[in-house]
């Protein structure tokens, strides 16, 4: 028993041990077992813009910083924004005049599009972005004023991950050079991925990013904070002109304070992701690719599967006495059911093997005195 | 009042389905929606040009009882948009011009309205204010925020309903033939359609 805006009566036990209404939780046909979002792995497919249903691959969107370029939200608001054309007044007569072709010009009256939220009514003309004379992109973008830093971040942090990666294949290599049952490439040639870098005239690429980690200077604490402005406690508050929090954060590159410095937020991509049981790595679901079809291709769903139960009718509790619960239970399977009623001393009690954490974290210690090194 | 003392301009587009009471002047251009609820207790209602009032909509000029003698007309300004079922219970006096009241939003009797203001969808203002000009509000949670320019006036639209609107329903015909001196020249002379009609 579901719903959508009322609380959940009915809710099943995952078998992770979860408590879930039957429409959030899959089943898992291989190992026959109920699988909720908290215990399989959700995987990414593909990226797509929620407005323009632009789809966009991986790479193009870490490139865009998981942004759509066509598509803004409002900053005031977060509702998308709308694209408005207006016809431009006939200012330039002389000018046109002095050109020549007059008619030809007029004819035409000039289009030029601005941004327009439909929910707070904000428009790209209050902060006093230009108009544009093309209905899509060209709109000017602010720079980030950190993006030295950010940049900076963004090489350590890849040095870092090629330095985890080549680890990796490092200790992978030995394991299997001490088995000796498999032969890479390394293995048969001598060579080594930097020995044939050098090889092909490229660039080393593990003394780069050794170089990154070494010049990278990690950011300073500091207990200087600059000073309120004078009559920060004597000016009067213009409530319609400060930014709340929110919006604030939406922008956290600068942070506007007021409303006049706000700017159209890029809308963020959204994600069409399969889900995968954690057991025996099958699908559970898996949406179609385009971005439009809300369809999957496989859709495990526990609603198919486990038997729904319904709350028709109770009696509240009273001590000492006993009181009817009618409960509706539908098989939504055409395969015959078989359906057991247990006391709650009797529910077996399953014991999930605890998954260790610690690896990962070991990994990340051992990398950060390589760093310190 | 209880007699009707209803005035439509020429140019104005009244549906017949609509309850009218009291001493109303409706201004030329002006669109009244089949549904519409226009009360008239407490005195007259003065409806400039251009407004658009939308299906189901109410404006009450509310009877109080410190009232003065002659009522004071409501004068709602031109190109007000009243939306779906928005309310109204009149505001002493004026409402400016260029105002957007949108669906099911609510205007209590103790509120002052300027030019270019939005009322949002499903706000509801009760507490005594007065609105500056193009203040908007907008959001379950009252937000309020200043707009730099007026709300875009609607003149396509109202090109468009006066077109169609009598295709579909009986209209209210106009009843006064000369423009009363009270009725200013609206600053937008490029609708040339109301006068002529
Ligand atoms: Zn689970
Ligand atoms: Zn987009
Ligand atoms: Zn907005
Ligand atoms: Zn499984």
């Amino acid at each position: 028993m579901a719903y959508l805006i009322q609380e959940d009566y009915v809710k099943y036990v995952c078998s992770c041990g979860q408590l879930k209404p039957i429409t959030s939780l899959y089943f898992c046909r291989h190992c026959l077992k109920i699988r909720c979002g908290f215990c399989i792995c959700h995987e990414v497919d593909s990226h797509y813009c929620a407005n323009c249903l632009e789809n966009m691959p991986s790479s193009e969107a870490r490139l865009k910083k998981n942004r759509c370029s066509s598509c803004f939200d409002c900053p005031s608001c977060f509702h998308t924004l709308s694209t408005r054309a207006m016809i431009a007044q006939a200012r330039p007569s002389a000018q046109d005049g002095a050109s020549g072709d007059t008619k030809v010009e007029n004819k035409q009256p000039k289009k030029t599009y601005y941004l327009s939220c439909f929910n707070c009514r904000w428009t790209s003309r209050d902060v006093g972005i230009p108009d544009q004379p093309v209905a899509s992109g060209g709109w000017p973008e602010r720079t980030n004023p950190f993006a030295n830093r950010f940049n900076q971040l963004l090489d350590y942090y890849k040095a870092v991950a090629q330095l985890e990666k080549q680890e990796k294949l490092e200790r992978e290599r030995k394991k299997f050079a001490i088995r000796g049952k498999y032969i890479t490439l390394t293995d048969k040639t001598g060579l080594t991925g930097a020995m044939a870098r050098n090889i092909a005239g490229l660039p080393p690429s593990e003394s780069g990013s050794s170089a990154t980690l070494a010049n990278f200077t990690p950011s300073q604490a500091s207990a200087e904070v600059e000073e309120l402005p004078e009559d920060f406690y004597t000016k009067e508050v213009d409530l319609k002109q400060i930014t709340s929090l929110s919006q604030r954060l939406a922008a956290p590159a600068r942070q506007p304070a007021r409303g006049s410095r706000l700017w159209p937020l890029p809308k963020r991509l959204s994600v069409k992701r399969s889900q995968r049981c954690r057991a025996c790595d099958h699908n559970l679901t898996k949406p179609e690719y385009n971005p439009g079809s809300i369809k999957f291709k496989i859709e495990l769903l526990a609603y198919y599967h486990v038997p729904e139960v319904k709350i028709i009718s109770f009696e509240s509790v009273k001590p000492g006495t006993r009181s009817e619960l009618l409960l509706k239970v539908t098989n939504p399977t055409g395969h015959e059911m078989r359906l057991r009623l247990l006391q709650p001393s009797d529910v077996p009690v399953e014991e999930e093997q605890p998954k260790s954490i610690e690896k990962s974290l070991e990994k990340s210690l051992t990398l950060e005195k390589v760093c310190n090194n | 009042m209880s007699h009707n003392n209803i005035k439509i301009l020429p140019g104005a587009t009244v549906c017949e389905d609509c309850t009218l009471e009291g001493d109303i002047t409706i201004g030329g251009g002006t669109i009244i929606h089949p549904r519409v609820t226009i009360i008239a207790e407490g005195g007259p209602i003065i409806i400039a040009e251009y407004c658009i009032i939308e299906e189901y909509s109410t404006i009450i000029h509310k009877k109080s009882d410190k009232q003065e003698v002659p009522p004071k007309p409501l004068f709602i300004g031109a190109h007000n948009v009243f939306e779906v079922g928005c309310k109204l219970e009149s505001p002493c006096g004026h409402i400016g011009e260029s105002n957007v009241f949108e669906c099911k939003s609510f205007v209590g009797v103790d509120v002052k309205i300027g030019s270019g203001c939005v009322i949002g969808a499903a706000c509801c203002l009760t507490a005594s204010q007065t609105l500056s000009d193009n203040t908007v509000i907008w959001g379950s949670e009252h937000h309020v925020r200043e707009a730099l320019e007026k709300q875009p006036s609607q003149l396509l639209q109202l090109d468009f309903l006066s077109k169609v609107m009598p295709n579909y329903h009986r209209l209210r015909k106009p009843n006064v033939h000369k423009r009363p001196p009270a009725a200013r020249q609206s600053q937008d002379s490029s609708v040339k359609s109301a006068n002529n009609v």
